[in-house]
């Protein structure tokens, strides 16, 4: 297992490097000039030499993403061409509440689904089967953007039981200025209840809308996964050989469990870039607002450090999981890692 | 009697059709006797020794028949009755013993090979993890596995086909049942380690009087070990005998057709059955036999009537309009020197 | 009485002619059509989906010309409910959502099909061809394709249309961009392991030229998945372009085109005027809805799962 985790960790450290150096060039071969961007078609010469110094651009290639690359490793992704701030700053702001976001619906999501999937797969063919079938495919075909608004008038226009789509606090309300910048987890280490409160109220809506595409995919693949261990050799040899039900529940449970590990990777990371969908539905500063108010605003060293933060992030997720696939199937441990 | 099975009837459910792969098949075992089960593949045999547990594959069911297990019905279709889900698991496992053929889908992929044997025992005795896996080690030694110790924490998919057999044949014999079903259970292993458990069964079967239904399409194996053979075909019960009188005498067209495929006892070469297996989706009138029958005959009623089950000889039955020209057939075709050596048992 | 052997169907007749037909591709267009035939007689919902994805494709070619007013003029009539006027209201710019919800196919399902035909194509020959002939280039294009998937794909999509300008083409070409390495993949695993199928052998035995099994055995064969995954890119490459023209990632407004049409409502919601979004999220909501349908049902027929 040691030997698996290693083998794996080994592989994450050339993915980095690709995704970063791949983020840094996209930016760079991308028929865009910041320059232009910045002082109009009809600077002088002067100004544009100005403000490309300004800019860092002034430098070759290679040096730039030497400081790049240099800068990652001190944590330091440069100054924000838009506001001046330091882009590590701004990203450590930004990316928990995307997080708290994305973990959440899954989290949800995950608890309809996976004991959905179990009982369905228990009875095949049934009304019950049939019915999560077609809201499988259905969920996992829907525009999440149109839900959420849908949800929105729903429940906050028509029910009023949860608060209009405007950031994640009542704006009375001091954010906590907590260690972990997850507002949930920090209000409740400040025992600021006002606070959690608000924030469970406001993320309520965008979590739901989540929870209800990812349901899709997840309720999909955990069912099939469950009704290939019921079709399973070794559950019908289980049940010959007496094993109480109680242990065959167990199975099914934890050998249907692997696979669905792997689809809920893809998703993650698919949702992370996703968020930014949610988070201008209900108005949320997270990551995906971030890069794409910053693409719209042409800032290089913003936009590349988010880009890279958030791949890294979502190799480290599939990282995670095959730690964790590795542990519930051993056979993958001897397979080749990733 | 340890077991016995009456009229057992198993039908699979498809799309728009009904497959009845065990069609009122009778079988009884005797305490401490070992019964054959043979024919070829898809005959339904498998079905059958998993009905006795009161099983069937998904979208099966058992519509009709009754097993009885020590006098204790387990479950009488007719009468609508069945153990409970509990109940049962006191009879599966336990007092019969199922070993399959394919060795490395019947243990769970993500468990080690020693906690499952471990788990079974306890299932089933109550007892302590430290006496499982002493248990598990000590059968694993009998069943011939080298290096018990190292290899309770082996994964199935890292043992060999054979190694992982014995290993399912010591966890079916864990908990000491009285009956074991053992399904193509030494097919897959070569044949000294064949020999090996085959003795090891047959010991048991003295000291423990274990009784035993031998799944088999090895007719050799049937010979050497069984003291009765029933033969099936196209979902039934087609000849049973007395091993000796099987083999001396023996009297159905696929039983035949069975010896000289693997060339015991006789030399039958010219009876073979055409084609492949009956489909039982779709049976034919009469005997579901006869299209592939070399003795298949419209005067006989091959075609027309379904034979029935019936007494050929004291304790031999036979399902065949023409039993009697079948064995005369045989005995005609039979070298004399070779009867002796193939039906000593 | 005389019985023809094979009414009653022994397991094995199929399995008889098997022999004789071995060198033909194993999947058999003419069962195929019947297979299409007995699922869009049993399943109520593949006649749905299919409806549905018809329905969109039609309004692709004539939903502009089903227009009961002016697509893109503003007129004062803002924010009206629906009515006898206007069925699906309107818009803050006064525009008919009715006659948009009819016109945007033009865009969404045109810019779905085009990158999926791409995607289709430029994918799926990479696959085949770096299946087939083995060997580093087809080592390098699998990481590239690592490369282009571990990226967060809204996030690569807003990047690349963003930075170089939002317009139909170059929505086409990210979506193509991000789904070529779905076919790839597709394509080459099932190329790879049919390399080692018998028949590939047979041929080669047989003395037919690389190219002549490549076109007769592996083609047909190895582009079945990615043929079943057609639809869903399709419908996912809907979501995706009305997702970015949600956000002001893609098409411009006042173009009509779903996600913009979701977006011009999205503010009046909270004051309870839904019918802005609400139509053109149907719309959406829909059609992909039809495409996934018709691209479970192709897996079932192509992957053999009915």
């Amino acid at each position: 297992m040691t030997r698996f985790i290693l083998k794996r960790l080994a592989l994450l450290v050339p993915q980095l490097i690709l995704v970063v150096v791949g983020a840094f060039l996209l930016l760079r071969l991308l028929p865009v000039d910041p320059v232009t961007q910045r002082v109009g078609i009809f600077a002088t010469e002067e100004g544009r030499a100005a403000v490309k110094e300004e800019l860092g651009l002034d430098a070759s290639l290679g040096s730039q993403l030497g400081d790049f690359l240099g800068g990652i490793v001190r944590l330091d992704f440069g100054e924000a061409w838009t506001t001046g701030d330091p882009v590590f700053e701004e990203i450590a702001q930004r990316f928990p509440i995307t997080l708290q976001l994305i973990i959440l619906g899954f989290m949800v999501a995950i608890a309809i689904a996976i004991p959905v999937a179990l009982y369905v797969a228990s009875r095949p063919v049934g009304k019950a089967d049939k019915g999560t079938t077609v809201y499988a495919l259905f969920a996992g075909a829907q525009p999440d953007f149109w839900w959420g608004l849908f949800f929105v008038y729903i429940f906050f226009f028509i029910l009023g039981w949860f608060p209009a789509p405007l950031g994640l606090l009542d704006i009375h309300l001091i954010p906590p200025n907590g260690p972990t910048k997850f507002v949930l987890i920090d209000s409740l280490l400040d025992w600021d209840i006002e606070v959690f409160v608000s924030v469970l109220k406001h993320l309520a809506l965008p979590v739901i809308t989540l929870a209800f595409v990812l349901t899709g995919p997840i309720l999909k693949i955990m069912r099939q996964a469950a009704m290939d261990v019921h079709a399973s050799d070794y559950l019908l040899y289980a049940q010959a050989g007496g094993s109480p039900r109680q242990l065959r529940r167990r199975i099914i449970f934890r050998n249907a469990l692997a696979p669905t590990l792997t689809v809920t990777g893809i998703l993650f990371g698919f949702a992370l870039g996703g968020a930014v969908i949610i988070e201008t539905v209900f108005s949320l500063q997270g990551m995906g607002r971030y890069s794409l108010d910053r693409t719209l605003s042409v800032d290089f060293p913003a936009i590349q450090a988010a880009v890279s933060v958030m791949a890294a992030f979502v190799l480290f997720i599939y990282l995670l999981l095959d730690v964790m696939y590795a542990v519930l199937d051993p056979r993958v441990r001897y397979g080749e890692p990733g | 009697m340890l077991l016995s099975v009456r009229g057992l009837s198993v039908e699979y459910r498809q799309v728009g059709s009904a497959n009845r792969t065990v069609t009122g098949a009778s079988l009884e075992v005797p305490a401490g006797e070992v019964v054959g089960l043979v024919g070829e593949s898809g005959c339904g045999k498998s079905t059958l020794a998993l009905a006795v547990l009161g099983m069937t594959r998904r979208s099966g069911q058992i519509v009709g028949g009754s097993v009885e297990f020590e006098g204790q019905k387990l479950f009488d279709v007719s009468q609508g009755s069945s153990l409970t889900e509990d109940e049962w698991r006191a009879y599966r496992g336990r007092e019969i013993g199922l070993v399959v053929q394919h060795p490395r889908g019947a243990f769970n992929p993500v468990k080690r090979i020693g906690e499952q044997i471990d788990r079974h025992y306890q299932v089933h005795s109550g007892a302590s993890s430290g006496e499982a896996r002493r248990r598990t080690l000590e059968l694993l030694e009998q069943v011939g596995i080298n290096d018990p110790q190292r290899r309770v924490n082996s994964f199935p998919h890292e043992l060999s086909g054979g190694m992982a057999q014995r290993a399912l044949i010591a966890m079916a014999l864990s908990p000491s049942p009285k009956l074991l079903i053992a399904d193509e259970a030494t097919t897959a292993l070569d044949v000294t380690i064949q020999e090996q458990i085959l003795d090891l069964l047959d010991e048991l079967r003295r000291t423990h009087k274990l009784g035993m239904i031998v799944v088999s399409h090895d007719m050799g194996v049937v010979a050497n070990y069984c003291d009765r053979v029933y033969l099936m075909n196209a979902g039934e019960v087609v000849e049973h005998a007395p091993v000796e009188r099987f083999f001396e005498e023996v009297a159905h067209p696929a039983a035949i057709a069975l010896l000289a495929a693997q060339g015991v006892g006789h030399d039958h070469r010219a009876v073979r059955l055409r084609g492949l297996p009956v489909d039982t989706r779709r049976v034919p009138p009469g005997c579901r036999l006869h299209l592939r029958c070399p003795f298949a005959s419209s005067d006989a009623g091959c075609s027309t009537v379904h034979p029935e089950l019936s007494n050929f000889h004291d304790g031999h039955q036979v399902r065949c309009h023409r039993a009697a020209d079948v064995t005369a057939l045989a005995q005609a075709a039979r070298p004399p020197a070779e009867s002796d050596g193939g039906t000593d048992v | 009485m005389s019985v023809e052997p094979g009414e009653y169907g022994a397991v094995g007749d199929a399995a008889d002619m098997g022999g004789e037909r071995s060198g033909d591709a194993p999947l058999p267009p003419a069962g195929m059509g019947a297979q299409v035939k007995e699922l869009l007689r049993r399943s109520w919902l593949v006649r749905i989906g299919l409806f549905l994805v018809a329905v969109a494709v039609l309004l692709a070619i004539v939903g502009p010309y089903l227009a009961r007013f002016p697509l893109e003029e503003a007129t004062p009539n803002a924010n009206l409910p629906p009515s006898t006027t206007y069925w699906f209201g309107t818009d803050p710019n006064g525009f008919d959502v009715f006659s948009r919800v009819l016109a945007a196919p033009r865009i969404d399902v045109a810019i779905a099909l085009v990158a999926t035909a791409i995607a289709f194509f430029i994918g799926s020959a990479i696959g085949l061809l770096t299946g087939y002939y083995r060997g580093w280039p087809g080592e390098f294009v699998m990481r590239i394709a690592d490369l282009i998937q571990s990226f967060p794909l809204y996030v690569l999509a807003i990047i690349i249309v963003v930075l170089t300008g939002r317009n139909f083409q170059n929505i086409v070409l990210v979506i193509a961009l991000l789904n070529i390495p779905i076919y790839v993949r597709l394509v080459r695993s099932q190329v790879l392991s049919l390399r080692e199928r018998t028949f590939v052998e047979a041929g080669k035995a047989a003395g037919t030229t690389d190219l002549n099994i490549a076109v007769r055995h592996v083609l047909p064969n190895g582009l079945s998945p990615a043929l079943a995954q057609v639809p869903i890119t399709i419908g996912f490459a809907i979501l995706i372009t009305a997702g970015l023209s949600f956000i002001g990632a893609g098409v411009r407004p006042p173009t009509p085109e779903w996600g913009v049409m979701v977006a011009s409502g999205a503010e009046s919601i909270i004051i309870g005027e839904w019918w802005i979004s609400f139509f053109p999220g149907v719309a959406i909501s829909l059609t992909v809805f039809g495409f996934a349908v018709v691209g479970e049902a192709l897996r079932a027929v192509f992957l053999r799962e009915v």
